[in-house]
């Protein structure tokens, strides 16, 4: 796959770079030094290259073997990255764009033509009426150059770098992703779209996600695309922290539809304190191995957490993803969500977590995952764990897997309806309870998505 | 005289006051009606009869007397020794245990005190349960004993090897809770909206059960929403319960104008 | 081929593996109950077209025991059924895992496998552990799994004590009823009493 674009931002940092191939002290410090950062960020990522060679790669999920980490760049500016004409994209994306009603502009912009996204206007004035209520929205470059006190406050603090190998390697090259702060009470009523303020920085590989959720607030932030992003980076590797403040309510929506040449490795994680709500939206439909499980940490009384996800897994694809709750005050709740779609050969996985702790009494979980099996060749798996240490409990857990109902096609056919159009429209049904919790366009376009790819006519 | 004797009833659930001070007397062999419009406090007043955790006694005047036995500040359990039954609008299904299986091992538990150690072993072990005794009755008698109020209540015996509610539809719910009340023997019975849902025959099927209650020496208490069973059973006395309060007593003639009236000018 | 077989846990670590060819039936139920502990290692492959397996553990756990049990449901081959249910009871500072895996081979088409599991927790110490697993490789098939874990009901025993049943009876009753709806499933009367018996010996 051969990309190289140009792509001009109007952004301080106008030209071409790229670090080394390779990973090492020194370009780690040299990204640290572009940005110009403060000491403790340039210790800290320092140190979490030092985790990231320790640690082993995990010995469940995904096959990650492939992966050469000595034959990645580890920080490119984004100017590298897309086709410069809209011509130079492949024929499918042009195809799927089309067919699924991108906006025209969006069109432009994911296909790189457009030097900016004209939502960059819509951002400016999104921005105004933030600020005015206090609200911070800014890419984590700026959040950290702006708000140094707030980040290094929670910086690491949900997810520490030692976590996992993959955490370990974002908390030392990344770059990127976007810094969320709302104040004490302050109610967001418009979901926040990380592509408003795209810039450079948004694209990363190693994008690195804060938000803060102060007491009695509300947000919801979007980011993704269900259209399929194209890149040259196999490697992707994000970190998402939430802290969600006592008595407020974040949700989290996710879509994407990375390229097959991804590897989408992405450590997710909530604190709940008092009375506070989570709600992650995650779905997957692109890359070549996902591997991704948004957690909620429940700590303080009537916490409550809630994963919705779905994965879909076409040819040459592998969706291990699912969700961690854990429960560590009394009377929290949990509920997980699972929808997965397997086609072509694809194999999606579910993998969760449900742990309670001694004193999570009266706390209560509830799991259900389904998954759906298009035909012979694809594969379907499910791997949950519970771990119960309270006896004042109720924890539930069950999945089901199966092909499309004969009973379900016979009836949709019997009343005129193709074969084809039939599969879609059960799959559509299949997947319902979840797509409709997310926002209308995504809504829209996804449901679009799964009809082409059961017609065949895209990768 | 065994009277059961309710003053100055005050009942809390979850911090809300719902019953505000009922008062009234049950002589035995009397039939009871307790009548009034949704949220009236009727199933509370039932629930908190039986001493169910959820229902807070908040005044220290409050009492519950049967005969001389203040049973206030006893646990369900106890209650039900002293002779109180409680048949239930919505029983939860106990699935794994059977309606003969329950009924054997309440009525042991009521109306004998076996040693501990045989309890266990008569309810789990199927050869001591052959040896099982309470109140002078064996296994077997016991058992042609509930046939025969089953047969009565025209609930087939095949009921009784089922779990208990698992499955049961409400008439056959009823008429099960109906039947425990006919088995176990109180002094004291306490219906809960058991005209709720229930076919004609049904409902005359119960009428008699209350009626043979009567004639028993049982004193009865019939909570009932929609009245319907009163065309089945003659109470003795009709309490009308509003807002948690018994805004009017009188004999089955009030029954019959609220019939007609409804509680409008109560509200 | 139909059979039955009743296994009692007598020794620490237990591996038993049974292979059902062509339409064979077999319903197994295991039962760990005389307080050591345990890992026991269930495997059944399903081989023959037509072959059925029904597995039943029954397990009581108490004290400080360690009990594992860990089953492989394997179907490799086609209209092949499965359906485990493990139920367990823990007392004291009893501790149990369980893990299981369901997996459905490429050429198993039409085939059903079903595997529960639930824990109930007698004691604030007791520790609960369930990893059940499918892995299905292919579409025409039906599966399901779940575990609940939880404590006893306390509507169902107010619903007892409302009876005059006091609370350590209305306990045993419970627990009992746990497990006689799984023993309700076997069709042979004697095998149900000598289920039970083994079940309830140590008490």
């Amino acid at each position: 796959m051969q990309n190289t674009y140009k792509y001009n931002f109007r952004k301080p940092e106008n030209y071409v770079f790229k670090s080394k191939i390779g990973l090492d002290q020194g370009v780690v410090e040299n990204i640290s030094a572009r940005k110009n950062e403060l000491p403790w960020m340039r210790q800290f990522r320092l140190r979490a290259l030092r985790q990231f060679y320790r640690k082993p790669l995990p010995e469940w999920g995904g096959d990650l073997n492939p992966i050469n980490f000595d034959n990645i760049f580890y920080y490119i500016s984004p100017t590298d990255k897309k086709v410069s004409r809209w011509e130079d994209l492949p024929e499918e994306i042009r195809d799927t764009y089309d067919r699924i009603g991108i906006p025209e502009a969006e069109k432009k912009f994911l296909s790189g033509v457009s030097a900016q996204y004209e939502s960059e206007v819509v951002y400016k004035s999104i921005n105004a009426a933030l600020q005015k209520k206090g609200v911070v929205f800014l890419d984590m470059d700026s959040g950290l150059r702006e708000y140094p006190q707030i980040v290094k406050q929670y910086f690491g603090s949900v997810i520490p770098p030692g976590d996992n190998k993959f955490a370990a390697l974002n908390s030392s090259v990344w770059s990127g992703g976007s810094f969320v702060y709302v104040p004490v009470g302050v109610h967001v009523d418009l979901p926040l779209q990380a592509y408003f303020r795209i810039n450079a920085a948004n694209m990363g590989q190693f994008e690195r996600t804060l938000i803060i959720a102060e007491e009695g607030s509300f947000i919801h932030y979007v980011e993704g695309c269900t259209a399929p992003m194209y890149t040259t980076d196999s490697l992707h590797s994000a970190v998402v922290e939430i802290i969600v403040k006592k008595g407020a309510r974040v949700r989290y929506t996710t879509i994407q539809n990375w390229s097959n040449n991804v590897y989408n490795l992405v450590t997710k994680r909530a604190r709940v304190e008092e009375e506070g709500v989570m709600e992650w939206v995650d779905g997957n439909l692109g890359s070549k191995l996902t591997m991704k499980y948004p957690s909620v940490y429940l700590l303080g009384r009537k916490a409550r957490g809630e994963i919705l996800s779905i994965a879909y897994a076409g040819a040459g694809q592998h969706q291990d993803v699912g969700a961690k709750a854990v429960h560590l005050a009394p009377e929290t709740t949990s509920r997980i969500i699972s929808k997965s779609i397997s086609r072509g050969g694809g194999r999606t996985s579910y993998r969760g977590l449900v742990q309670v702790y001694p004193g999570a009494t009266k706390s209560k979980s509830k799991v259900v995952c389904d998954a759906l099996l298009l035909d012979e060749a694809s594969r379907s798996d499910t791997y949950p764990t519970m771990k119960i240490d309270e006896q004042d409990v109720t924890i539930e857990h069950e999945a089901t897997v199966s092909k499309i109902g004969d009973e379900q096609l016979f009836y949709l056919q019997s009343r005129g309806i193709g074969k084809t159009q039939a599969e879609s429209m059960i799959v559509n049904g299949f997947i319902e309870p979840i797509v409709k919790e997310l926002p209308l366009e995504y809504a829209v376009e996804l449901n679009r998505l799964i009809q082409l790819q059961m017609e065949g006519s895209v990768g | 005289m065994n009277n059961l004797q309710i003053k100055n009833l005050h009942v809390e659930v979850e911090g809300k006051e719902i019953l505000k001070g009922i008062s009234f007397e049950v002589a035995s062999g009397q039939v009871h009606a307790v009548m009034g419009p949704n949220g009236s406090g009727k199933s509370t007043l039932a629930y908190a009869l039986m001493g169910h955790p959820l229902y807070q006694i908040t005044n220290h005047k409050s009492q519950i007397t049967i005969g001389n036995k203040k049973i206030i500040s006893l646990s369900t359990e106890e209650r039900a020794r002293a002779g109180l039954y409680l048949a239930m609008q919505s029983p939860i299904a106990i699935p794994g245990v059977s309606v003969m299986q329950l009924l054997r091992t309440a009525y042991q538990q009521i109306h004998s005190s076996p040693k501990k150690s045989e309890e266990k072993q008569a309810i789990q072990n199927p050869v001591l349960a052959r040896r099982w005794q309470a109140n002078g009755m064996g296994l077997s008698e016991f058992t042609s004993l509930v046939k025969k109020y089953a047969h009565t209540l025209r609930l087939d015996e095949s009921f009784l090897g089922r779990s208990i509610h698992d499955g049961f539809s409400g008439g056959e719910k009823k008429k099960v809770e109906m039947l425990g009340c006919l088995v176990l023997a109180p002094k004291f019975a306490i219906f809960d909206e058991i005209d709720t849902g229930l076919d004609v025959d049904a409902l005359r099927v119960v009428g008699k059960g209350i009626d043979f209650l009567r004639k028993r020496n049982v004193g009865v208490i019939v909570i009932t929403h929609y009245n319907r069973i009163l065309r089945y059973v003659t109470p003795d006395v009709v309490h009308v319960l509003v807002d948690g309060k018994i805004v009017q007593s009188g004999s089955k003639e009030l029954a019959k104008k609220i019939e007609k009236e409804g509680y409008a000018k109560y509200l | 081929m139909k059979s039955l077989i009743i296994h009692e846990t007598k020794k620490e670590k237990e591996s038993l593996e049974y292979i059902l060819k062509k339409n064979s039936q077999l319903t197994l139920v295991l039962v760990v109950s005389k307080a050591i502990d345990a890992d026991i290692h269930v495997v059944v492959r399903l081989t023959g077209r037509g072959a059925s397996v029904n597995v039943i553990g029954l397990v009581i756990g108490r004290g400080d025991n360690k009990i594992t049990i860990h089953t492989e449901q394997i179907h490799e081959a086609p209209e092949t059924t499965s359906n485990l249910l493990v139920k367990a009871v823990l007392f004291d500072e009893a501790e149990f895992a369980y893990g299981g895996i369901i997996r459905i081979e490429k050429n198993a088409q039409k085939s059903d496998a079903y595997q529960k599991n639930e824990n109930l927790l007698l004691s604030g110490d007791a520790h609960v552990r369930s990893d059940p697993a499918l892995e299905i490789l292919t579409n025409d098939v039906r599966c399901t799994h779940g575990s609940t874990t939880g404590k006893l009901n306390e509507d169902q025993l107010w619903y007892l004590a409302s009876r005059g049943i006091a609370r350590s009876v209305a306990a045993q009753l419970l627990v009992d009823g746990f497990f006689e709806s799984a023993i309700a499933k076997i069709s042979d009367t004697i095998s149900k009493e000598k289920i039970r018996r083994i079940l309830w010996e140590t008490m």
